[in-house]
C-alpha cells in the first residue's frame, strides 16, 4: 500500500508541474515588491478574466440596468471618474466620495479611502448594494445573472457548469481587477535602466524623495497607510476618513495615500475631489508641515520652479501603455456582438 | 490530460486510503433561544434572531480530540435545525468549545461560500465583515416600535468574536440556549432601537450574550 501511495505523489508532484504553466499567470513587474492577493485561492484563468471584464462594463450590475463599474472607472482615466468631485450613481444619485483611479490592486490589503473592504474580492459589493451607487441586492443581482444565457455560457466554459454563485461571480470580478497593473511609465524604463529622466524630471525626482516618498512611497507611489494631509475638512461631508472604521481617534481624517501613478490622467484630486488641477494640489502642499502615521514630522516649502519640475517629475508616472490597454478596454466584441446573438 | 486522468487516480486512491470505519457516534446540539415568556408577553414580537456559531472543537481535558470541518453554522433561532457531529466511536472527550460570530482571519479571507456565503444576509458589504447575530423586531408600547440589531465586528477593540465552552460527553444530546434577553432589557432601557455596525458597544453586548448562553442534557431521549 504504502509504496503505491508514494509512487501516486511522486507522480502527482510531476504532473502538476506540467499542467500549472498552463493557465496565464500573474507577471510581477520586474522593480514591484511581492503583491499581497492570494493567488492561490483565485489561479488565473482566461475564460474568468473575461467575465470579470464583461461585468465591470456591464450595467446589469445595477438596479435599472443604467450604470456599469466602468460609469464611474473609466479606462481611458486609470478608471477614475473624471470631472466628478463626488461620484454619481444610478438616478443620479451623489455618493459622498471621489472615485479613485484603480491600478495595481493586487498590492493593496484594504480598499476605499477609508480601507472599509477588507479583500479585493468583497470590494465589488460595496457599489452594487450601495443605495447611492448601483442600488441592486445580490440575490437579486445573481437570479438576474442566472436567468442570463450569455453569461451561463460564459460561466459554463470559465467554470464547468452554468452555475452563476456569489464566490464565481465576485472571483471573476477580482481576476478582472488584478488585470489592471500600471508598470510602464516612462519612470519604471529609467528605473529598469531602459531610458533616462531629463535634467528637470531628474530634479523634480529629488525633490518628491525628500518631500513625498515617505507617503506616496515608490515603486506604487502609495505607502498604502491611512495618513493626513491637512486638508480642512469639508463641513457638509464631515468624513471622518479612516476614524470611520476604527472608531479611533488617532485615525480622524486619515485617508488611504492614494497612489501618484497616472496622476495627470485621475483628476479631480483627494477623497472628496477638491481640487481639479495639479497646480492646486502642490498649492496646497507649498508651505505645509505633516505629522506620519509613526510620528514622522514632515515639513515642505517649494517654491515656483521646485513645483514646475516636481510636475515634471510626476508627468513621467504616465503609462500609455496601461492607459490605451486594449485587454483592460469595453470588450466590444463579447458584449455587443455575442451577447446580442446569445439573447 | 493524461495527467490528469493520473492525478485522479491518485486523488481517488487517496480518498479509498482514507476512508473512516464506519462506526461513529453522535453528538447533537438542539437550539434555541430562551426569551423570558412573561416579559415578553405580547409587548415584543421578535421577526428575526440569526446567529453565527463556528469553530466547534472538541476537547478531551486539555486536548484537542475533534474539529468541525464545517467552519460556521448560521442558525435561524426562530427556526432551528439541530447541528449534529459524527465522530469517531472511540473518541472520549469531555468539552466543547466554540465561538459566537466569525473570527477574523475568515473575515479577510475574501468570498467564502456555504454558511459564509455573503448571500445569506449575514455581511456588511458598506464595510467588510460578517454580523455575527441579528435580533430584529417590534417593540408594543403606544406606539410600534421596530428596533434592528446587527452585531459584530472583527478588528482590534472592536473585535466582537465570543468563545464559549461547555461540559459535554459522548452519545448526548443538549441544549444551546441563548438568552436575549438581558441584551433587550438593556437597549429598550436606553431606548435605543438600532445598532448596526461594529463599535464598543456591540462587543459588550456580544459579551452579554455569550454570558447568558447555556447549555443543557436533554432528558428522557435516548441514544439512536
Ligand atoms: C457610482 C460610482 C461607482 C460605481 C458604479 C462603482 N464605483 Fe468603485 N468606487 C467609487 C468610489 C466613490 C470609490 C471610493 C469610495 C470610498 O472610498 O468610500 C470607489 C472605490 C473602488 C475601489 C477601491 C480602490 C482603492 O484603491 O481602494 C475599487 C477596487 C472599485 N471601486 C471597484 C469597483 C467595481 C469593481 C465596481 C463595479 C462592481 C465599481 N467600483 C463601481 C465609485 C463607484
Ligand atoms: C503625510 C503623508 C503625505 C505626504 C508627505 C504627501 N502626501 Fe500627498 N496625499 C496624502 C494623503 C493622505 C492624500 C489623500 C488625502 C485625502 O484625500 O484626504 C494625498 C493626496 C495627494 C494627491 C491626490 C491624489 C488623488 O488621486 O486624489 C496628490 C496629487 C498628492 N497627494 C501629491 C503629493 C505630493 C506631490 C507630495 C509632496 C510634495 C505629497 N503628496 C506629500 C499624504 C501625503
Amino acid at each position: 500500500m504504502n509504496k503505491v501511495f508514494v509512487f501516486f505523489i511522486l507522480l502527482s508532484v510531476f504532473s502538476i508541474a506540467f499542467i500549472a504553466p498552463l493557465e496565464s499567470e500573474f507577471i510581477k513587474p520586474k522593480n514591484f515588491p511581492k503583491p499581497k492577493y492570494n493567488f492561490q485561492n483565485n489561479p488565473f484563468d482566461s475564460n474568468k478574466i473575461n467575465i470579470g471584464r464583461a461585468l465591470f462594463y456591464d450595467p446589469i450590475l445595477s438596479k435599472d440596468s443604467s450604470i456599469s463599474c466602468a460609469s464611474c472607472h473609466s479606462n481611458y482615466t486609470a478608471f477614475a471618474h473624471v470631472d466628478h468631485a463626488l461620484s454619481h450613481g444610478i438616478a443620479d444619485r451623489i455618493g459622498f466620495r471621489n472615485a479613485p483611479g484603480l491600478m495595481n490592486l493586487a498590492w493593496h490589503e484594504n480598499f476605499m479611502w477609508d480601507g472599509a473592504i477588507n479583500n479585493l474580492e468583497m470590494q465589488a459589493l460595496a457599489p452594487i448594494t450601495n443605495h447611492l451607487e448601483m442600488d441592486e441586492d445580490l440575490n437579486q443581482l445573481l437570479a438576474k445573472l442566472n436567468r442570463s444565457i450569455f453569461y451561463k455560457n460564459l460561466f459554463k466554459q470559465a467554470y464547468g457548469d452554468d452555475a452563476i454563485s456569489t464566490d464565481r461571480f465576485l472571483k471573476s470580478i477580482t481576476q478582472f481587477l488584478l488585470q489592471m497593473v500600471s508598470a510602464n511609465a516612462k519612470y519604471d524604463s529609467v528605473k529598469n535602466g531602459n531610458a533616462i529622466f531629463t535634467s528637470q524630471e531628474k530634479n523634480g525626482y529629488h525633490i518628491f524623495k525628500k518631500n513625498c516618498a515617505t507617503c506616496h512611497a515608490e515603486p506604487l507611489f502609495t505607502s498604502l497607510k491611512f495618513e493626513q494631509n491637512n486638508l480642512a475638512i469639508d463641513p457638509n461631508l464631515k468624513d471622518m476618513g479612516r476614524m470611520r472604521i476604527t472608531q479611533n481617534p488617532q485615525d480622524s481624517i486619515c485617508f488611504k495615500v492614494p497612489t501618484l501613478r497616472n496622476i495627470a490622467f485621475t483628476f479631480p484630486y483627494m477623497h472628496d475631489g477638491r481640487f481639479s488641477k495639479l497646480q492646486d494640489v502642490l498649492h496646497h502642499y507649498e508651505n505645509i508641515q505633516l505629522l506620519t502615521s509613526n510620528n514622522k514630522r514632515i515639513k515642505i516649502k517649494l517654491n515656483k520652479s521646485e513645483k514646475v519640475d516636481l510636475t515634471a517629475f510626476l508627468i513621467t508616472l504616465t503609462d500609455q501603455k496601461f492607459l490605451f490597454n486594449p485587454a483592460l478596454a469595453f470588450p466590444k466584441k463579447l458584449l455587443l456582438l455575442n451577447r446580442r446573438k446569445n439573447e | 490530460m493524461y495527467f490528469k486522468k493520473l492525478i485522479l487516480l491518485f486523488l481517488y486512491c487517496v480518498a479509498i486510503y482514507r476512508e473512516a470505519p464506519a462506526q461513529s457516534q453522535k453528538t447533537t446540539f438542539f437550539l434555541q433561544t430562551d426569551f423570558d415568556q412573561l416579559y415578553l408577553k405580547d409587548s415584543v414580537k421578535i421577526s428575526k434572531c440569526a446567529i453565527y456559531l463556528t469553530n466547534f472543537k472538541f476537547y478531551n481535558q486539555a486536548q484537542l480530540v475533534f474539529v468541525d470541518t464545517i467552519k460556521a453554522h448560521l442558525v435561524d433561532l426562530l427556526d432551528p435545525n439541530p447541528i449534529q457531529f459524527n465522530i469517531a466511536a472511540n473518541l472520549v472527550y469531555n468539552r466543547v468549545v466554540f465561538n459566537i460570530g466569525v473570527d477574523s482571519n475568515t473575515n479577510v479571507a475574501g468570498i467564502l461560500t456555504g454558511d459564509l456565503d455573503p448571500r445569506k444576509g449575514m455581511y456588511w458589504a458598506w464595510q467588510s465583515g460578517y454580523i455575527n447575530f441579528k435580533l430584529e423586531g417590534i417593540l408594543n408600547t403606544k406606539v410600534q416600535q421596530p428596533f434592528q440589531y446587527h452585531i459584530g465586528g472583527y478588528s482590534g477593540n472592536l473585535n466582537a468574536i465570543q468563545t464559549n465552552s461547555f461540559e459535554v460527553y459522548p452519545n448526548n444530546k443538549y441544549t444551546l440556549s441563548f438568552n436575549f434577553m438581558p441584551m433587550l432589557q438593556y437597549f429598550f432601557a436606553q431606548k435605543q432601537f438600532e445598532l448596526m455596525s461594529p463599535q464598543l458597544k456591540a462587543v459588550q453586548l456580544a459579551k452579554l450574550l455569550s454570558e447568558n448562553t447555556t447549555c443543557t442534557k436533554v432528558q428522557n431521549l435516548s441514544n439512536e
